[in-house]
């Protein structure tokens, strides 16, 4: 019941953000309709930081407690996370391109979004190669915190970098603040709503998937 | 008493292996675990010696905690432990292998006790080879050697008498019995009748994750 | 204190001794590096004039990859003769464990980084050596060793152990990677590197957090 609620109006808010992105939001001036790329980049990156958050704090939790639903739950965060993080990357190289007149540059922010991914990958990689298990859980739970901690520090060396290195951003808008209308404002607001709602909701799909393949491998042995 | 372990749990992905282990050591004992393979034998031994963590259930050795630093110094200073591995360096020779492990238990006089054990074992014309040109029953003897360096309290070992010639393993159940007659408390696992009858004064079997007085 | 540091020279001395009979370590690094120096050095049409941006780069990818070869080698090797659990049941405070491996390993790199030094000045007509490599190096080098004897431990008992040691490796130094190339770069400009203090505190931060983090962290990721 909850299920097909959720479904419903989750749904419903996903066809309303492509209803205003794609016809509704009035095009920005001086970035043009490329500008609308802006409205998957900044939910997906908003979803992927939660995302990695999340992994840090339930990676916490379980070497706290002990607990498996931490477990899986990390697990089931960092899988979708990854993904909105490809989608986040691969979106703002495609914006940049025509904006900035680059696919990618030395910005703080690329920088340390591109390493967090990798993070991530090698943290999913690594439950994959690892003999499953306890000793498992717990040493993904720690690598997990390991990458929170690093993060900031990734963030600063990114940003002295940046100091030494002048942004290579050539492109004939590069320069050009742009200011959002609130008409803008209310579709970034409402695609945020929906991704929100769907990342939930790939994870709560994704955590069951996670803790029945446990139970099956529990009962196999 | 100097090893008491209580109902002990220890499971693999939910493949209990050991149900409720209980077991008080005295000094004086020697214990022999059969079982079959697979019942579980390495794995209390390794949770004995403190290289596995049980699930549920308190291990104390001597009195204290085994997995609390800087008690478990204390424990581990008094311990020797031989398992199915060698666990010696293969490109160091068996007197730099004995020297080294001699130094980290902080013995003393370490050069003289070295020749003793391997006088002990007679392995005193090996002491120049390096552990991987050795054959494998030398190799283990070696590792039995070290495993006596420190005359420990306790000794853990599993399956002493595999791959040893016959003449050997009557010096090591001779070994077993004198640390008896000076009241060290040896725990041991085998397959072999004649061997743990002579070395053992309580005899156990692990069967079905429970561990049996027979 | 005394007895820690007796400890801690014991446990180094003999993973010098092993390398000094087997030569694998060093052997691996400074085989690896070459290949990855010389690559770059055939491949540009004239070595004298790379730039520094990029001289800088190889040079540091060259000590990174074949660095954490190397380190998986060693891991494994322990790993497959069980020496580590020998260890583990030798009566030795386990942060001391984890500080001879350290030291070992920033001994090997030290070494290697020498010739790959050494034979990265004469590919490419330049000469790195200055007063910034000279700070880089043991910053690095502390760092490097730091994390990569705690996921070398990790990696070592999984089956394909060399790629999962540089996957979970590499990106968390990367803040290491970069502090040493930015001086190295200033090196070999031969000017003095803008942000220098700022550089030389984050390498320095980064190895202080993750001396500790990682310290502390240690006992859990042995614990089986």
């Amino acid at each position: 019941m909850f299920r097909n609620l959720y479904l419903i109006i989750s749904g419903a808010i996903t066809l309303l953000s492509i209803w205003m992105i794609f016809i509704w939001v009035p095009t920005e001036v001086n970035q043009g309709l490329v500008q609308r790329i802006l409205y998957v980049h900044v939910p997906f990156a908003w979803a992927s930081m939660v995302a990695i958050i999340a992994v840090a704090i339930t990676s916490l939790m379980f070497l706290v407690t002990k607990k498996i639903l931490w477990d899986n739950l990390s697990q089931s965060l960092a899988e979708v996370g990854v993904v909105s993080a490809i989608v986040m990357l691969f979106s703002g190289i495609v914006w940049a391109k025509p904006v900035w007149g680059v696919w990618w540059t030395g910005e703080a922010k690329l920088t340390t979004a591109l390493i967090l991914f990798l993070i991530y990958c090698a943290y999913l990689v690594f439950r994959n190669y690892f003999p499953p298990g306890e000793a498992r859980n717990r040493i993904a739970a720690i690598i997990a915190l390991i990458g929170a901690i690093d993060s900031p520090i990734i963030y600063y060396a990114a940003q002295i970098w940046q100091q030494n290195h002048p942004q290579a951003v050539v492109g004939p808008l590069a320069t050009q603040e742009s200011s959002l209308s609130s008409e803008m404002v209310i579709t970034l607001l409402t695609c945020v709503l929906a991704v929100t709602l769907m990342f939930i909701g790939i994870v709560w799909v994704q955590y069951k998937t996670v803790s029945e393949k446990g139970l099956k491998n529990v009962q196999i042995s | 008493m100097l090893l008491s372990a209580k109902k002990i749990n220890k499971s693999y992905q939910d493949n209990n292996v050991l149900q409720d282990v209980s077991l008080d050591i005295k000094s004086g004992d020697s214990i022999c675990i059969s079982g079959e393979n697979g019942s579980g034998k390495s794995t209390l031994l390794k949770i004995f010696c403190g290289l596995l963590r049980p699930n549920i259930g308190t291990l104390s050795v001597f009195g204290r905690d085994p997995y609390k630093q800087p008690e478990n110094l204390f424990i581990k200073q008094r311990m020797g432990v031989l398992m199915h591995s060698n666990m010696l360096y293969p490109q160091l020779t068996v007197k730099e292998n004995l020297l080294f492990f001699s130094k980290l238990l902080g013995i003393i006089n370490y050069r003289p006790r070295v020749c003793e054990v391997t006088d002990e074992l007679n392995i005193s014309k090996f002491l120049n080879i390096e552990i991987y040109k050795l054959s494998n029953g030398n190799r283990r003897k070696a590792s039995f050697a070290k495993s006596l360096l420190n005359d420990p309290e306790i000794l853990i070992t599993d399956e002493p008498e595999a791959n040893i010639d016959n003449d050997t393993i009557e010096i090591f159940a001779n070994i077993f019995t004198q640390r008896l007659k000076r009241s060290k408390a040896n725990i041991f696992t085998s397959h072999n009748e004649k061997f743990s009858e002579k070395c053992s004064n309580r005899r156990m079997k692990l069967e079905n994750g429970r561990l049996l007085e027979l | 204190m005394k007895n820690w540091i007796k400890i801690l020279l014991t446990i180094s001395s003999k993973d010098l001794i092993v390398e000094l009979k087997s030569k694998e370590t060093i052997v691996t690094i400074t085989l690896f590096s070459l290949l990855v120096v010389s690559i770059f050095a055939v491949t540009s049409s004239n070595p004298s004039n790379l730039s520094a941006e990029i001289g800088a780069g190889i040079m540091w990818a060259a000590v990174v990859f074949s660095g954490s070869i190397a380190m998986s080698k060693l891991f494994s090797h322990e790993e497959k003769n069980e020496t580590l659990n020998a260890i583990l049941l030798m009566p030795v405070p386990i942060e001391l464990i984890f500080f001879s491996k350290i030291l070992s390993l920033f001994l090997f790199l030290t070494i290697s980084e020498c010739f790959i030094i050494a034979v990265f000045s004469i590919l490419f007509n330049s000469n790195p050596l200055s007063i910034y490599i000279l700070t880089a190096i043991p910053i690095f080098n502390l760092g490097f060793s730091c994390v990569g004897t705690f996921f070398g431990i990790i990696s070592s008992k999984s089956r394909s152990n060399e790629i999962l040691l540089t996957l979970l490796l590499v990106p968390i130094i990367i803040p290491l990677i970069m502090f040493a190339t930015e001086l190295t770069k200033a090196g070999l400009l031969g000017i003095s590197s803008q942000n220098f203090n700022l550089w030389l505190s984050l390498g320095i931060l980064f190895d202080i957090i993750f001396l500790v983090v990682l310290t502390f962290l240690f006992g859990k990721i042995i614990e089986q």
